[in-house]
Order: structure tokens, then sequence, then C-alpha cells
């Protein structure tokens, strides 16, 4: 079989995440994808985003149990469905329980604001949960994360070669591309709180591993990218892996540098607690190729990090990490700046 | 017994097989609450359930599909129907039209649901049907998949990812019309990515827990539908 074939065939059995749900459940699968494929349209061709604007956070608990009641209204069903969401369809809860065919089953009076609080309600139930803010979508089972689409109206679905894609040894120029597509453009992502004062969100480094996960497993095309990282930030385990189909595997370890709204001032001292780490890593994993540290820099200055030489790094440590510095400033305030410096006034 | 009375025995019951073959399809149809089905839809839900048998085991009767400026065709699939329309064992429901043409949408009725659960007492039937229906099911859950069928509607949508079926694809890319495609068939292009499916989780990196990879029938045949999903988004 021709090798771009069975590329595809092994990244659709490891990343779809319709596969990686049915391995959590017992759910019957069939209903399970004809489910995702309904929903994935709806949000894709149907949503207004125009119109429904950030009042589109809610909560889809999808299950395959027979409910005898049901609220008359279908997801599926999206002029009712939306104009239900502008009429105040989530004003007193946002968690609907949902069958095979968009029936809203259920309509609980709890209010979901975030991924965090809806991964903790996941870990209550046997369904699969979507959790989906405004263009991004998240998917968990019995609380563990399963996948994030970051902007639905922009992903390519697992496996789908456009060109885009890349094969896995060429990470770094994905990287350096999603910086450019979604970091610096903030779209999807939000990590400022404070803008012109520099101070980042709470806990930083969590909204830049979702998104940078979702876009190389969309356009690495021959390997697997999993994340170990939970979306709660609790555990310790916050790296992506490139697992290719043939023997390679990457460690990609991010931090991010800065002030956030909580106070915490990670410093040089966060980088190079993120290098131990990734040594760690790269030791412990025999098989690792390279592993490199991602850094997203929100500093108020745009200066090297400090490296500590003590460090003992592992040859499989890629020795030119990736920083990248976060700006703050308006376009139109950069070419002002630009401007100034040019003509001197 | 004279051949040609042997050999018009043989052909009878094939006919009748080829008859149940498009009742079954109908029936999943009408079980799965699926609207819309003209006979493009029927010739591609018949054709798909015919390359992917080798799979189940299962020997289909439809087995002269040829290379069609529409893809997979059968001159059988329409005569069977227009047979089954004229016992009134099927109906035509309503009429879609595809580039100017009109086309009529078939339903089972009462009649030929009775027909099929009589039918189906027969093992050898029964099983028929369950291929039938879970090839049908897999087929439902794909025709509402974003971009996909977008000039047709219903259970027809599914043209577009009958036009990306592998052993089709290789008839097609060679642009020679009027050719047998190879349905029924254990070494075409088909059955050797269902073949590698069946043990994908020898080929995976060893770091992965190959036992969580290993399929099942409804597994292997979705992704089998879930590769052709994504040939054609690549393409499209």
């Amino acid at each position: 079989m021709e090798i771009e074939r069975l590329l595809k065939v092994k990244k659709l059995v490891t990343d779809n995440p319709v596969f990686i749900a049915n391995r959590e459940t017992s759910l019957d699968v069939i209903e399970l994808m004809r489910f995702y494929n309904n929903l994935e349209r709806i949000l894709v061709k149907e949503i207004p985003y125009s119109e429904v604007g950030d009042k589109l956070i809610f909560v889809i608990i999808y299950s395959q149990k027979e409910i005898g009641s049901k609220v008359g209204l279908s997801v599926f069903e999206t002029k009712r469905f939306v104009s239900e969401i502008l009429n105040g369809l989530f004003e007193k809860g946002n968690v609907l329980h949902v069958d095979n065919d968009g029936n809203i089953v259920k309509h609980d009076e709890a209010y979901i604001s975030d991924p965090v609080e809806a991964a903790g309600l996941s870990e209550k139930m046997d369904e699969v949960m979507f959790f989906i803010q405004y263009r991004s979508v998240y998917l968990f089972v019995k609380g563990k994360f399963i996948d994030y689409i970051y902007d639905i109206l922009t992903y390519s679905r697992t496996g789908v070669t456009c060109p885009d894609t890349l094969p896995a040894k060429e990470y770094k120029k994905l990287i350096e591309r999603q910086y450019e597509e979604v970091v610096y453009k903030e779209k999807g992502i939000r990590y400022w709180r404070k803008k012109a004062e520099r101070i980042l969100v709470a806990n930083p480094e969590r909204h830049f591993h979702k998104p940078l996960w979702s876009y190389l497993k969309s356009h690495i095309v021959d390997a697997k990218v999993d994340s170990g990282a939970t979306i709660s930030g609790q555990e310790d385990r916050t790296d992506i892996r490139i697992i290719t189909f043939d023997t390679d595997l990457y460690i990609i370890e991010i931090k991010c540098l800065g002030n956030t709204e909580s106070d915490t001032n990670y410093s040089d001292s966060w980088a190079n607690e993120g290098l131990i780490q990734l040594n760690k890593y790269l030791e412990e994993e025999n098989d690792c190729t390279l592993g490199t540290l991602v850094i997203y820099d929100g500093r108020k200055e745009d200066k090297d990090i400090v490296w500590n030489k003590k460090i003992k790094c592992s040859p499989k440590y890629d020795e030119q990490h990736m920083r990248f510095y976060l700006e703050s400033k308006s376009a139109s305030k950069e070419a002002k700046e630009v401007y100034r410096k040019m003509t001197g006034r | 017994m004279e051949v040609k009375y042997k050999y018009q025995i043989i052909e009878e019951n094939r006919e009748f097989k080829r008859l149940n073959e498009i009742l079954y399809v109908l029936y999943s149809v009408r079980k799965l609450d699926l609207t819309n089905i003209s006979k493009i839809g029927v010739q591609k839900c018949i054709y798909l359930c015919e390359i992917l048998a080798p799979l189940r085991k299962i020997i289909l009767s439809f087995l002269n599909f040829i290379y069609w400026h529409r893809g997979p065709y059968s001159k059988d699939v329409q005569n069977s129907l227009d047979y089954l329309v004229s016992i009134d064992a099927v109906n035509v429901e309503s009429f879609s039209t595809y580039e100017a043409n009109s086309y009529a949408n078939y339903i089972i009725t009462e009649a030929g649901c009775e027909l099929v659960e009589k039918l189906t007492l027969y093992p050898k039937e029964r099983d028929r049907l369950e291929w039938i229906e879970i090839v049908m099911r897999i087929i439902r859950a794909y025709v509402g998949s974003t971009n996909l069928g977008e000039d047709y509607t219903g259970i027809d949508k599914i043209i577009d990812l009958v036009y990306q079926e592998p052993s089709f694809k290789e008839v097609r890319q060679e642009k020679t019309k009027h050719v047998l495609l190879p349905v029924g068939e254990r070494d075409n292009l088909t059955m050797e990515l269902i073949n590698f499916l069946e043990r994908v989780e020898e080929n995976l990196p060893k770091v992965l827990d190959s036992g969580k990879y290993k399929l099942n029938l409804e597994t292997i045949l979705l992704s089998f539908f879930e590769y052709l999903y994504l040939e054609y988004l690549s393409q499209s």
C-alpha cells in the first residue's frame, strides 16, 4: 500500500477524537460518530457567530441512554436553537443533556463558564461531554481531556492533508507558524489580562499549550501528536509528544514568562525549571529523539534568558530553544514607533 | 436436467437474491429514519455493501459494477428497482433534481417490509440484512458531515465518499469507462486497506499501547469511511 495512505490510516486510528473517546466508554461508536459529524457540521456551517457572539458558551452532555422526557428543542435545529440562545436560553443554566438526534432531553440549571469547570463536571459522569466556547470546542470523557479545537472555522479534521501540513521532523517550523498565525494575532487565544501593562492571565501556560497541541495535531501528517497535560494544569505533565509512525519521538515543553494577574512573576528561574523538567523527561524516555523548550515571553523587556550553567542537559536536548516575545503593542502604535525611528521625529 | 434449464434456475436464483439485497437497503433506510434515496443513492449503497462484503465473509449478488459517469454502476440495480416497484414492494416517494435531471426517491412499502421479515427467517438472509444494516448505519453517520454532497440530498450525499473508494478510484484514474470493478474480490485495493486495518495495532510505534488500538468490525468499517472522508476533504 502506498505510504501516504498508510500514514493517513495510522493517523486517523490514533488521533481521531471519536476513536479516543470510544476507548474510554462503552458507547455505540457508530452513533457517536454520527453525533460528532452532525455537531461539527452545525458548528462549522450553520451557527451565525456574529449574531450569537459571546452568548455561545454551553455544555453538551451526549448520552445514548433512553430518556423519556424531551425539552422540545434540538441543537441540530439550528435556526430555532440560535433564536432560543438569543432569547436567553442559557440564563438559568447552560448544561444540556442531548440524545443521538440532538434533542435536548434535560436542561440543568448549572452554569459552566470555562473548560476547567467543564472538566470537573465531566469527572462525575460516564457520558461524552462537549464544552463549546464561541468557536472553540473541548471534548471530555470522565474528566479526561480528549480533544481541543481552538477555532472550529479554521481547523482541519485530523488526518486531512492540505498544503499546510508538514512531516513531524519539521515541527519547529510549525511552532513558528502557529506563533505567527495564532499566538501573535491572538486568534482564539487570550493570554493578556491587561495588555498595555503586560499582565498575563493566571496560569498562562495552559492558554498556550492546547492551541499549540491542536495546531500540531492537525498539521503534522506522519505522527500521532498527544498531550500529557491536564486541562486544569494540576498535574505535572505539561508536555506535547510527537510520535512518528517510524521511530522518532519528540517532546515539547512549554513555559511562559512574565507577570500574571495573580501576582506571580515567572522569570528566568521558571525557564530554568522548564529546562530541568524537560531534561528529566528526556532521561526517562529512552526512545526520545529530541526535546525542545518553547518559551512564550511576556516579560516587560525583550531580553535573552539567563540560563543556569550548572544544569546538566541531555544529549537529546535541542539547544536551539524557541523563545517568542509576546507583543503587547497594537499594529498602529508599532507602526508609529517605526516611523518615528525612521524619520527621527 | 438440460444445461440451459440449470443455467436458468441459477440466474433466477441470483435475480431473487439481488431483489432481496435492494429490499434490505430500503428496509434499513426506513428503519433508520433516513430520507431521499434515489437510484444514485441505491447504486452507491449497494456498491459499498458489496465491495466491503469480504470483510464479513459474505458474498452478495451484484458483482457486475462498472465505472460509469456517475461512479460505480450496475444495470441490475435499476432493473431490480423497477421490478420491486411493479410488485408494490417499493414505491416512488418523491423526486430529487440534480443537474437539471429528476430522480425518483424510493421507499419500501408495508408489503416490502413484511417480505423482508419473512425472508430473514433464513439465517443466511438474516446475515445479509445484518451486514447491510451495519453499512447503512455508517453511511447515516457520514451523510451529515461537513461539506459532504452539497449538490445532493439525503442518502444520495454518500456519492462523494464513493468517489474516494480505493478500488473505484484506481479504475477511475485510468479513465476507462465500462471497466468491470473488482467487486467481491479479496485482493483489490479496498481489501488491502481493510486487511491493514484489521492488524493496524501491529504497525504502530512501540511507545503506544498497541492493545488499545485493536479495531473490531464496527471500528474497522468506521476507519475505512473516515479514510474516504479525509481523502475527500484533502482534495476539496
